[in-house]
């Protein structure tokens, strides 16, 4: 139910605040004449929580609605953006382990297999493709530095 | 003294360098491309391609984000007119007319209509985006802290009152975005700040990865959320392209029109191209002497709000180069660039890089003349772009994002970041939040900081003093108009004045 998520985000927002205004007091204000670095996140703080606190006031008073209908043919792909939030996420870990090519073509096979499951072979094709041309465009073409291993010299070299 | 004349002539030259002239169509391309394509903005692909601006000097970067702006609502307007899709925000307006048009078989003509309008209204806001940057740097040199604050804080106010939705979740974003620049190292105490002992945390946090996210990947993840099917493209012929000469006639006005108005509405914080398309239509439609044809094809529906958005992206960057201030989220990431690359943007710049401010204004008249020339040829291969599989296009998108990032820095710290904010600016939008007061309230905090923190020290801490400058005092109540003074109206107008009810 929407309204039930709306006041899970709410919550989350009046969380932060409170964290935010709890971790800023710790901070040394100084006075207005020599205002220290606790002074402008404390007012930030503050403010937050009050707005955050008032918004989540609002959506509790409010009655839950139902879910509206979804549209025929307009139904809600969260399997693909839950997988592509995993592969952002996952990223930075086989990056280090697997260097720029061999981690981006895992990702990228993901990543349209998730928004497209098609057959193994042909998404591992694409993939691949996808890779090797934005290898060259980065580190050849752009001479971006990327995490590079045996992979990467060899296309290194093949490119020239 | 750099002369206005001397300047120009000296950024022309500059900016008619093979390099700067393909920066210039680069920009121009790719802006087209994600202006046709719906869900990715030139906000997304400034966040994209900000990383990759570090291989270019200052202003080959402003160039080609310049092109892109332009761009974008060039584009936004051909996939409006001709599938009733808008590309982006400020081509919303053109759908309503643009595609009855194209209904009528007359498509080719809106859409010369909406180029040669873009064209006209984009020239004659880079006139008013010289004169008025050149003046009002001038003046805003003998601005100190306590101007410098009261001009920031009358922005984000202003950017409340005009983002659209409620007010309050635009506020708690613009308090998010200042929350998070206060992290890092305290600039005047070297105090840390919300690091939890990450060192990488004490340079505060990158804003590159967070617009990164919040625009290049939470735009991905709302792209893909839908499945949407691709339209079947119409093709343009050559011949359909010219405006009959009453439809020349119909448009010239709201064209002129639209070109003023969409450069004052651009000095104004907030989305700025979005809100001077509304306002040009509702004018073309109150001036109309046909105003039953509006919503059923009527061409002032196009030429006028077209010319208003084009004209407006001129009026965004006169803040930004007199003053400093970024108005609105474009400008904040062209703010970005400028300070990636050791620059200050603001009334100095001017003053010390004339070559920079010269050479990006002329190379934006050049690009608004690459834009009128290749869009009607090309209109036919930029639609065909929607035709790339969504499936395909996505991943090349978040696979950008994800070596832009890591490309800066070399830090995973960052990509957690990216996936982070991805995540947050995908449930923020979902859930009726605005991202953009947050991107600015970034940019601008550590500034709002540094002048209040300044101004408190200048004026032995009197609250008062800042607020009550000359500057800052006529600010602070032209913002509490805006404010109070619908409010006055409505009741004014509500209140009942027949005599039954005064007896």
């Amino acid at each position: 139910m929407k309204g039930k998520e709306d006041r899970l985000i709410a919550l989350a927002l009046l969380g932060f605040s409170a964290f935010y205004l709890a971790f800023a007091l710790r901070l040394k204000v100084g006075s207005l004449k020599n205002p220290g670095p606790g002074l402008v996140p404390i007012g930030i703080g503050g403010l937050l929580l009050f707005c955050t606190a008032w918004h989540f006031i609002r959506l509790w008073r409010k009655p839950i609605g139902e879910s509206p209908e979804k549209e025929p043919g307009k139904g809600m792909n969260y399997w693909a953006v839950y997988g592509t939030l995993a592969c952002t996420i996952v990223y930075p870990f086989v990056l280090e382990i697997l260097k720029f090519i061999l981690a981006t073509t895992v990702v990228t096979f993901f990543l349209l297999f998730v928004l497209r499951p098609q057959r193994i072979l042909s998404t591992f094709l694409l993939a691949s493709a996808i890779v090797i041309l934005s290898f060259w465009v980065f580190a050849i073409l752009l001479g971006v530095a990327l995490p590079s291993g045996l992979l990467e010299e060899f296309f290194f070299r093949w490119f020239g | 003294m750099f002369d206005f004349f001397q300047g120009f002539l000296t950024g022309l030259s500059s900016a008619w360098t093979p390099l700067y002239l393909s920066y210039a169509l680069v920009g121009c391309i790719l802006g087209t491309i994600t202006g046709v394509l719906p869900g990715l903005g030139p906000l997304g692909a400034m966040a994209i391609l900000l990383s990759f601006t570090l291989r270019m000097d200052a202003t080959g970067a402003m160039i080609l984000f310049a092109g892109i702006y332009y761009g974008a609502m060039y584009g936004g307007s051909t996939t409006s007119i001709l599938l009733n899709i808008p590309g982006e925000a400020a081509s919303v307006v053109t759908c309503m007319d643009g595609y009855q048009m194209t209904q009528r078989g007359r498509a080719g003509a809106a859409l010369t209509v909406s180029a040669v309008g873009s064209f006209v209204a984009g020239t004659i806001s880079i006139f008013g985006l010289m004169v008025a940057t050149t003046f009002l740097a001038g003046v805003a040199l003998r601005f100190g802290p306590s101007e410098f604050f009261a001009i920031g804080v009358c922005g984000l106010f202003l950017l409340v009152r005009l983002t659209g939705g409620s007010i309050l979740q635009a506020v708690i974003m613009i308090l998010l975005g200042m929350a998070l620049s206060t992290v890092g190292y305290d600039f005047l105490t070297g105090t840390e700040r919300f690091t939890f002992g990450i060192n990488e945390l004490g340079q505060g946090i990158d804003f590159l990865p967070v617009a990164m996210g919040i625009f290049g990947i939470a735009e991905v993840l709302i792209t893909i959320e839908q499945n949407e099917l691709v339209q079947p493209v119409r093709k343009i012929r050559w011949r359909e392209l010219l405006p009959t000469r009453e439809e020349w006639m119909r448009s010239t006005a709201p064209i002129l029109r639209g070109s003023f108005l969409g450069f004052i509405i651009g000095l104004i914080p907030g989305p700025s191209p979005v809100i001077a398309t509304f306002v040009s239509y509702i004018s073309e439609k109150k001036l109309s002497k046909r105003p039953e044809e509006f919503g059923r094809g009527a061409i002032e529906g196009v030429a006028g709000p077209e010319a208003a958005n084009n004209s407006a992206v001129g009026g965004a960057y006169v803040p930004l180069f007199a003053l400093g201030i970024p108005f609105t989220p474009a400008m904040a990431m062209v703010l970005a660039t400028l300070m990636l690359h050791g620059l200050t943007p603001g009334p100095n710049l001017i003053k010390d890089k004339p070559v920079l401010f010269w050479t990006v204004i002329a190379s934006m008249y050049i690009g608004n003349f690459m834009l009128l020339v290749l869009n009607l040829p090309l209109v036919n291969l930029f639609v065909r772009i929607l035709m790339v599989p969504r499936h395909i296009l996505m991943p090349v998108i978040v696979l950008i994002c994800l070596i832009g990032v890591y490309t800066v820095n070399s830090s995973p710290l960052d990509l957690f970041l990216l996936a982070l904010f991805g995540f947050i600016g995908f449930v923020l939008r979902k859930y009726g939040f605005q991202p953009a007061p947050l991107i600015l309230a970034m940019v601008i905090g550590p500034m709002l900081e540094t002048s209040l923190r300044q101004a408190l020290n200048i004026t032995g801490g009197s609250i008062s003093a800042i607020i009550f400058c000359p500057i800052g005092l006529t600010l602070f109540i032209a913002v509490a108009l805006t404010y109070i003074g619908p409010l006055l109206w409505k009741s004014w107008r509500r209140t009942p004045l027949s005599p039954a009810k005064e007896g």
